[in-house]
Parts: structure tokens; C-alpha cells; sequence
């Protein structure tokens, strides 16, 4: 009994907790009056069971009376819920096959709505880290001949300008990012540093957790070294002792003292940056007579200005340096919001995703409503006979709601599991970089969301069949003894089709991409990249003065070509493909009018020891390629690509060609040696670029990719790493890794889109099929009589089977089309994702109807068979 | 027109409870034979029926329970007037015959009249 005590609504509260006890009271005390009514009947002479019978009859229906005895002890809505809810639990522990395959099908879906939700949620809403983040603008410059490269560094001289002439910009920082190798430390270290100058810190307005951030005094030329630690540095490196600041320790054999320590989670565009260190840049020197372009602009917009206010302004101020220096004839600027900077790559791939999922979670809802409506049908006696003892329309689609609550809020609860381990994946395959956060994560945000999308999933499934069930005439059901009534096989088979299509379009997407990565893996790019081994050295600029850097890497080199296996060794400023170039200048040959700076011709440079195209297998169209003859100082010439002639020589003889390439302070006219074959440049989808090839002897570099072509080039590592060592123990040697893997990692972020589409893709396939099944496997239970009658009448199973599996495939027939015309129009636009593979592909076309009609066969099939089991006299015996 | 001859029967069936309850405590089923020997037409749906009306009227405050032994010793639910009830009691018998003489007045009228 509920207490007595307190105000009713405490009462009612307890109540609902006291559900049991007050059901055994009424139990207890409606048995009782039953009992009495039997005796006083057994009293006037009736037998015991027919007393019994009379009493029953007499008291009313038992269960009912004391439905409505808790109705009005409680405040009745709350009970009703909490009673469906009961009914419902009841109800799907009595079939688990059906609530294991809607709670299944909901987990999927709302699992990949979930996970992707919260890389939406980490990288495009949340707001950026730093207060009134999304004031915060990158400036890039641009260039009127270079218009597809979209960001340009920009010259110190240019943001010196800017930031002194800008109205509508509150400050202008400069930073640039540089690799070191920190001493004095338990052990030797490589630091991926930011150089900042003393705009930065305050620009992003966050203060640090222990000391300074770097100051006016710290960003001199000829300043003492600081260095300001990142959280996850300190903790790693020093045990977050808080001591650390004012201690010193070695770069490049040059002291930095420490002078703060960044809070956690403080970052800056890249997320494995270590330290924080000074600019120093000489802001007093002509920038554009002795540099070129080097640094990048972090800005922050006055308050009461806009971005678009700022972008005129800036184009304006562009515009009058165009005017007045030739170094800037042709440059301009481009502002844009920090937060594009950052997601811009990924932002298109990610709302294809989410629109993935949502089509996903879509295909689970329509077969979840087709689960239920196949249920409800089923059910339709019993619904019938609850409204016909008064549970009004209301009370009805209630329970039926409530149902389909509880079905999706356990498949939300499943789908968050699904959507943690997926996360987990996730991270696991993605680089690092790709993403941009430090960790995914369900959160608060991510579960409320997640619970969200399951109410509201459960609304939208249960709504239909609710609906559905309460249209259904009560008197035609009773009559029809709950079966036999067309139950609304139109929408069923409409959202049949619906699935096929949505499915069609996820598996025609996945499809062109798989081929896509497919074009990519095996791309040629013009260079051999099975069987080379790369690594990265770097030195020290304080012990490896220029001459003393061509004098390391050609020994290098030599110990490498005399490791056991090797067939060919060389070094270049970076990697073939993947790598960047050594920068792109202007350049005159003889015998061509001298044009201004701005209207010289423009190539791209890479610096190449002499064995490079050999080792890479780049065929030498014409002369030849650095030989070690050549080292000598300077050295007798250019190698060019094909792209170059092709672009610059047209109608003249490569080889006779003398030019001048403005690289250094000297740059005497040096003939062309030979013309090599072209190589993408920058990425495997990359076409060519005119390039000018230097000798390592003719610009020296302090940081080289070697490379080893070898019969096993992977096994090749620690010798490897191990004959770098032997000349200069102190060296950090990096990124060891094959050529092959290297152009794998920067394939990372398409071979994601391709496996996360594909998994959704796949999933998709796997509702639908089950959706169809479900569907067919309905019917023919629908059609027991039918069929059976038919099989008494002599119909050959073979043609009852084959009606059952037509039924089926036309649906799917009529998805697929629809499927593959959405597709062609939707697919057009995402063109620039593809690669090798064009929109319109007929062989994608017809695989993924080929696995569609193969996977719709077989779901088709299992109903038909059972349609051909059916025994006549049983099928009849039904009625 | 099913609703409000519903409510009508359980206005009734209220008065006849706290009718039967205003002579002592009884159980469900004592209150029950007793409203048979009074009226056969209140109880006629079902008996059962007699509960939920009991349980609301406790929850009103009209009525309160309590188990007890019967005179056959076996446990049954007690129910009595508390004193809200006593006076509900007699109000809505009041109540109940100023409507039913208003009624049947307004009916003679109207007999006579045609």
C-alpha cells in the first residue's frame, strides 16, 4: 500500500514504486470476493467448478479491474507508461528473434550516426580552443599565376605591412614550424617546434600554466633562446616537475632556456608540435630584396570589424604593395577563418559522411518499421480486442510508441558501444594530422545526441505502425479472426523499395571509391616504388657548416651502397611524390629577353645527389644525369623534366640551352645536362610541374631523404639506420620507412573515406537484405492458406517458389533503378574525389547490381522454400 | 452518451458505498451483497467493478482500509467512513435527492404538459 502520509503527489511518486505491493493487495482482496461469490453459489447447490465459472463471470475481468485500481491511485499517465512498458518488456522477452533484429538494426545505425557525430562535433562545431576563436584568421598571400595552390607563405616584409597598415585586423602574428634535436635531457630528443614571434601568444589569448609565453625582449635577433614547453612535453619529458622553468637546455648545441609551460590541450594547427620557441626575426632588414616567402599569418579581427570588411581592406593594402614593389606585382591576399584553415580538407569528406549515415540510419528505420508493421499485423486480434473493451485510439498508438521507445533507446544504448569501439578504430587508421584533435571521444555531448536520435527514431518507427493499427477496422479483424485483412503491403513493399535504393546509392558510391584507391595504389607516378627504403636525416646547422653537409650525405650515400643486397643508393631534398619540393623560383635563359621579376618564367626545384634517377627508376629521356664527375664546385649544370621542355623549351634543343635559376646570392648560366622523365609532384593525383633538378653540390640542403633500392628493401632498415650511426652517432634518423609506405600514409585520409563508406555501404546491403527477407518471409506466412490450397490443387512448387522470389526481386528491380539514377546524379558532384574511375563507371554500375540482385536472391529465396514446405492440411487446419 | 451514463452509475455507486458504509465497517464483498439487496442495477455490469470505485474514494480521503479477520476468520479488506466521508455521505445524499426530485418533478410537468 502506498504511504499514507505526505502531499498526494508524494504519494503517487511512492505509488509508482509500490507497484507490486499494491497488486498484491488487490490480488489478496479480489480473490477473496471471488472466493465468497463461489461459495455463497455453491451454497444454492451449483458443483465447485461451475460455482467457480459463475463467480468469475459474476466479479468481472480480474486483470482489467485492477489495471483501472492502479489507474486511479496514480496519476493515470504515468502508470499507463509504466504499464506499457511492462507489456512491452514482456512482450519482446516473448519474441527475442524480433527484438534482437530491430535492436540490432537500430544499433547500427544510430552507432554510425553517433561516432560520426562526434568528429562532426569535435571539428566543425565545438568552438576552437582559444578565446573568440572564431576571430581568429589565417593570411595567405596568393598568386595570380599560381591560382589552384591555395596556401601561399607569406613575406615577412608583406606582414610587417599588412600589420602596420591594417585597420580592421587587432594584431598579425608570424610563425613557422622547424624540427630540432634537444640535449641536455635524459636523452636526446626530436621536437617538432613552432617559431613564434611575440604577437602569437597574446593573439591566441591563452596563458600559460607555469612561467611566460615568449615576449617583445625574447623576439630580437641576437636574443637569448627561450623555449616555452607544450603539456604533454613537460609531463613526458621532465615528470611535470614544476621546477622546470629557468632551467636550460641544448638545440643544435646552442643553449634555450626554458621559460613556461602551456596548459593541456594547448595547440596550434598541428597537433604533435612539442615547444614553443622565439621568431627573431630582423624586422628592420628589406625582407623583399633578400628572401623570399617563408613565413605563415595568424590573425585576429577587431571586434567591431567583419570578415569581409577585412578582406576588402586587405585587398586594398594589396593592392597599393602590388603597386609599389615589384616583388609584389603579382601577389595578393586571401583571409580566411582559422577554423576553415583547419577543416577545410576534411570538412567535405566528413558531411559526405554524415550524409552516409544519415541514409544508414534511415535504411534501419524503414526496416524497423516494417519489423514492427509485421508485427502489429500479427497482433491485430489482440489490439482489436483491447479497443473494443474501450482502449481508446490514444491509448493504443501509446503502447505501440512505447514499444518502439524501448526497442530503440536498448539499440541507442548498443549503437553508443558500437560507436565507442568504432572511434577507437577510427583513431587507430587515421594519421595523425588528418583529423586535427587529440582524442574522440562519447562525451555528454556525443550521448545526448546519441539518446536523442534514438527517441526520436523510436517516435518516428512507431508512429506508422501505431497509425496503421488503429486505421484497421476493429470489426473486419475480429471477423477475419486476425488474419486475411489487407494490411497495408503498399507501404511495406514502398519502403522495401526505398532501402534498395538508398542502398544502391551507399554501394555505387563505395564502389567508385574502392576503385578510386584502387587507380591510386597502383598509380605509376613515373618513378619505380616497389623496393626502395626511405629515411630522413637531418643536421645540426652549428657542426655542419654547407660544405661540410655535401661532404656527410655523399658519405652517407656511399655506406649505404655498400650494405649487403643494396642495388642503388641516392638522396634528395625530399621524397619523390609525396615530398615537397625544394621551392619554385624564377629563371633566365640565354638568349630570351631579361623580364622583370614578376614576369619571369616560373619552375619548381628539387636538389638530387648524383645515382637519383637511377635509383628511382625515372628514365633519362635525354643526355644524362648527375654523375659523381660532377662534384665538383660549382657544378657543370640542370637536370629538367619533360614537363619543363614542354612548358619552356618548345622548338628548342634542351641540351644547347644555357640558364640562370635564382636560387642563391651567385647564379652563373649553367647548361642543361639531360631531360629526365616526368613525376607527379606532391601527391599521387598530382600531374607533373615544370621542375629544375640541382645537384646537392649546387645547393645544399641540411635535411635529406635517402633512399635504398634493395631486393628486400624492408629488411634493409637497421643496417641501414645502423651505417648512418657509424659516421655521426649523435644524428636523429626519421621516418624509416619503404617508398611504398610512405605513399600509403598519404593516401591515409582516402583510404578512410573509401573503408568508412564501404562499411556503411556493406551495413546498408546487410538491413536491406534482412528488410527484404523480413518482408517476403511475412507474406508467405501471410499466405500459409493460400499456398496451401494451391499445393493440394497440384501447383508445382518449382512456380510457387519462383512467384515468391519474383515478388521479391521486382522490388528490388524497381529500387535499384531508382537507386542507380539518384546515384547518377549525385555521384557528378562529388567527381573530384575520384581518381582513374569516372561518375558514370558501367562496370561499378553493374557490380554493385550483380552483388544487389545476388544478396535480394537470396533473401527471396529462404521465404520460398519455406512457401514450398508448406504442408495443405495443416494450412488449412488453420482456420 | 455511454460516458455519461457511466458517470451517472458511479455518482450512484458512490452514494450507495458510503450508504452501505455509514452502517460499519465492511469488506468489498459485504459492501457488495449489501448494494445487491438495495439495487440490482448498480452492480450489474460487473461486481468487480465495485473496486476501482473503492479505491478512488480512498484516495479522496472519503473512505479508509484496513485488514482484518472476518467472522469466518479469514483475512478480507475492511473498509470505513472516515469523518470526510461521514459528511460527504450526507451531503451527497442531499445533493442526490434535490436532482432526482428535481427530475422527477420536471418530468411530471412535462407528463402532464403533453
Amino acid at each position: 500500500m502506498a504511504p499514507r502520509r505526505g502531499p498526494r503527489w508524494l504519494r503517487r511518486l511512492a505509488a509508482l514504486f509500490t507497484w507490486s505491493a499494491r497488486e498484491h493487495d488487490m490480488d489478496q482482496e479480489m480473490g477473496f470476493h471471488v472466493d465468497a461469490l463461489a461459495r455463497e453459489y455453491e451454497q444454492r447447490g451449483m458443483t465447485p467448478a461451475d460455482a467457480r465459472q459463475a463467480a468469475a463471470r459474476r466479479f468481472g475481468d480480474v486483470r482489467r479491474l485492477k489495471e483501472r485500481g492502479h489507474d486511479v491511485r496514480t496519476s493515470a499517465t504515468m502508470e499507463n507508461i509504466i504499464r506499457d512498458l511492462r507489456h512491452a518488456v514482456r512482450g519482446l522477452v516473448h519474441s527475442p528473434g524480433f527484438s534482437l533484429a530491430v535492436v540490432l538494426t537500430l544499433a547500427i545505425g544510430i552507432g554510425a550516426n553517433t561516432a560520426i557525430f562526434s568528429v562532426v562535433d569535435q571539428l566543425l562545431l565545438r568552438p576552437l580552443p582559444y578565446p573568440g576563436g572564431d576571430r581568429i584568421l589565417t593570411v595567405n598571400e596568393t598568386f595570380r599565376d599560381l591560382p589552384n595552390v591555395a596556401e601561399h607563405s607569406v613575406s615577412p616584409a608583406n606582414w610587417l605591412d599588412w600589420q602596420h597598415e591594417s585597420r580592421t585586423l587587432q594584431s598579425l602574428a608570424a610563425w613557422r614550424t622547424a624540427t630540432y634535436t634537444l640535449t641536455g635531457i635524459a636523452a636526446p630528443a626530436r621536437v617538432n617546434a613552432q617559431l613564434v614571434s611575440s604577437e602569437f601568444f597574446p593573439l591566441l589569448g591563452v596563458e600559460p600554466l607555469l612561467g611566460r609565453v615568449v615576449q617583445d625582449a625574447d623576439d630580437k635577433p641576437n636574443a637569448p633562446q627561450v623555449l616555452v614547453l607544450g603539456y604533454d612535453f613537460w609531463q613526458q619529458h621532465f615528470g611535470g616537475d614544476r621546477g622546470v622553468v629557468g632551467r636550460t637546455v641544448q638545440i643544435s648545441d646552442r643553449p634555450y632556456q626554458i621559460v613556461g609551460v602551456m596548459p593541456a590541450g594547448f595547440r596550434f594547427v598541428h597537433q604533435d608540435t612539442d615547444v614553443w620557441s622565439a621568431f627573431r626575426l630582423d624586422r628592420a632588414i628589406p625582407w623583399r630584396e633578400r628572401a623570399g616567402r617563408f613565413i605563415n599569418v595568424v590573425a585576429r579581427l577587431r571586434a567591431d570589424a567583419t570578415l569581409d570588411q577585412s578582406r576588402a581592406e586587405m585587398d586594398t593594402i594589396a593592392a597599393r604593395l602590388a603597386a609599389s614593389y615589384e616583388f609584389n606585382k603579382k601577389s595578393g591576399v586571401l583571409l580566411s577563418s582559422l577554423r576553415e584553415t583547419l577543416t577545410g580538407q576534411v570538412a567535405t569528406s566528413l558531411l559526405i559522411l554524415y550524409a552516409a549515415v544519415g541514409v544508414l540510419l534511415s535504411i534501419a528505420c524503414f526496416n524497423v518499421v516494417n519489423l514492427l508493421l509485421a508485427r502489429s499485423a500479427s497482433r491485430r486480434r489482440e489490439i482489436a480486442i483491447r479497443s473494443s473493451l474501450g482502449a481508446g485510439a490514444a491509448a493504443i498508438v501509446q503502447q505501440q510508441v512505447i514499444e518502439s521507445l524501448l526497442l530503440a533507446v536498448t539499440g541507442g544504448l548498443l549503437g553508443v558501444a558500437i560507436a565507442r569501439f568504432s572511434l577507437d578504430a577510427l583513431m587507430a587508421f587515421a594519421p595523425p594530422d588528418l583529423l586535427r584533435v587529440p582524442e574522440l571521444a562519447v562525451d555528454w555531448r556525443v550521448l545526448g545526441y546519441a539518446v536523442g536520435l534514438s527517441l526520436l527514431s523510436g517516435l518516428l518507427v512507431g508512429v506508422v505502425p501505431a497509425a496503421v493499427a488503429v486505421r484497421q477496422s476493429i470489426v473486419a479483424a475480429l471477423r477475419a479472426g486476425g488474419r486475411g485483412v489487407a494490411h497495408s503491403p503498399r507501404i511495406r513493399q514502398g519502403l522495401v523499395v526505398c532501402q534498395v535504393a538508398m542502398t544502391v546509392i551507399l554501394l555505387c558510391g563505395a564502389g567508385l571509391l574502392a576503385r578510386t584507391m584502387l587507380a591510386l595504389n597502383g598509380a605509376d607516378n613515373g618513378v619505380n616504388k616497389h623496393d626502395v627504403l626511405t629515411m630522413e636525416v637531418a643536421l645540426p646547422g652549428a657542426r655542419y657548416p654547407e660544405e661540410r653537409r655535401v661532404i656527410f650525405y655523399e658519405e652517407a650515400v656511399a655506406s649505404l651502397r655498400a650494405l649487403p643486397g643494396v642495388i642503388d643508393a641516392a638522396a634528395a631534398n625530399s621524397l619523390a611524390v609525396v615530398g615537397s619540393p625544394r621551392g619554385g623560383t624564377i629563371f633566365h635563359r640565354v638568349g630570351t629577353e631579361k623580364k622583370s621579376l614578376s614576369e619571369s618564367p616560373i619552375a619548381t626545384i628539387r636538389v638530387v645527389t648524383p645515382g637519383y634517377f637511377r635509383t628511382l627508376r625515372i628514365p633519362v629521356v635525354r643526355g644524362r644525369e648527375f654523375v659523381a664527375a660532377d662534384d665538383t664546385t660549382p657544378t657543370p649544370g640542370f637536370v629538367v623534366n619533360q614537363a619543363f621542355v614542354k612548358k619552356h623549351l618548345q622548338n628548342v634543343d634542351p641540351l644547347s640551352v644555357s640558364m640562370s635559376v635564382w636560387m642563391r646570392a651567385e647564379n652563373p648560366y649553367m647548361p642543361i645536362l639531360g631531360v629526365v622523365g616526368d613525376v607527379a609532384e606532391g601527391s599521387v593525383r598530382s600531374e607533373a610541374q615544370p621542375t629544375i633538378f640541382y645537384n646537392l653540390r649546387g645547393l645544399t640542403e641540411n635535411s635529406m631523404t635517402l633512399m635504398v633500392r634493395a631486393d628486400r628493401a624492408e629488411a634493409l632498415a637497421r643496417p641501414a639506420v645502423e651505417a648512418i650511426r657509424r659516421i655521426d652517432p649523435n644524428l636523429a634518423v626519421t621516418k624509416v620507412r619503404t617508398f611504398e609506405s610512405a605513399v600509403a600514409e598519404s593516401l591515409a585520409r582516402e583510404r578512410l573515406n573509401a573503408m568508412v563508406v564501404g562499411s556503411f555501404a556493406l551495413s546498408a546491403l546487410l538491413l536491406s537484405s534482412l528488410g527484404l527477407y523480413g518482408l517476403l518471409a511475412f507474406l508467405v506466412t501471410e499466405r500459409t492458406k493460400e499456398l496451401g490450397i494451391r499445393i493440394a490443387l497440384g501447383a508445382r512448387l518449382a512456380r510457387l517458389a519462383a512467384s515468391v522470389v519474383g515478388g521479391g526481386l521486382r522490388l528490388v528491380m524497381i529500387g535499384a533503378v531508382i537507386g542507380v539514377v539518384v546515384s547518377l546524379a549525385l555521384l557528378r558532384s562529388a567527381d573530384t574525389l575520384l581518381f582513374g574511375v569516372t561518375a558514370y563507371d558501367p562496370a561499378t554500375y553493374a557490380g554493385v547490381l550483380a552483388v544487389l540482385m545476388g544478396v535480394a536472391a537470396l533473401a527471396s529465396y529462404l521465404p520460398a522454400r519455406r512457401a514450398t514446405k508448406v504442408q495443405p492440411l495443416e494450412a488449412l487446419r488453420q482456420e | 452518451m455511454a460516458v455519461r451514463r457511466v458517470d451517472l452509475l458511479q455518482g450512484t455507486l458512490d452514494l450507495l458505498v458510503l450508504k452501505v458504509l455509514a452502517g460499519g465497517a465492511n469488506h468489498g464483498y459485504g459492501i457488495a451483497s449489501r448494494i445487491h439487496q438495495l439495487s440490482a442495477d448498480a452492480l450489474k455490469v460487473e461486481e468487480g467493478s465495485l473496486y476501482p470505485a473503492l479505491y478512488r474514494m480512498e484516495e479522496q480521503g472519503l473512505i479508509e482500509a484496513e485488514w482484518g479477520p472476518t467472522e469466518n476468520n479469514r483475512r478480507a479488506k475492511f473498509y470505513q467512513l472516515t469523518r470526510k466521508g461521514r459528511a460527504a455521505a450526507e451531503a451527497e445524499l442531499e445533493g442526490w435527492l434535490r436532482l432526482s426530485g428535481g427530475i422527477t418533478r420536471v418530468l411530471r410537468a412535462l407528463e402532464q404538459g403533453a
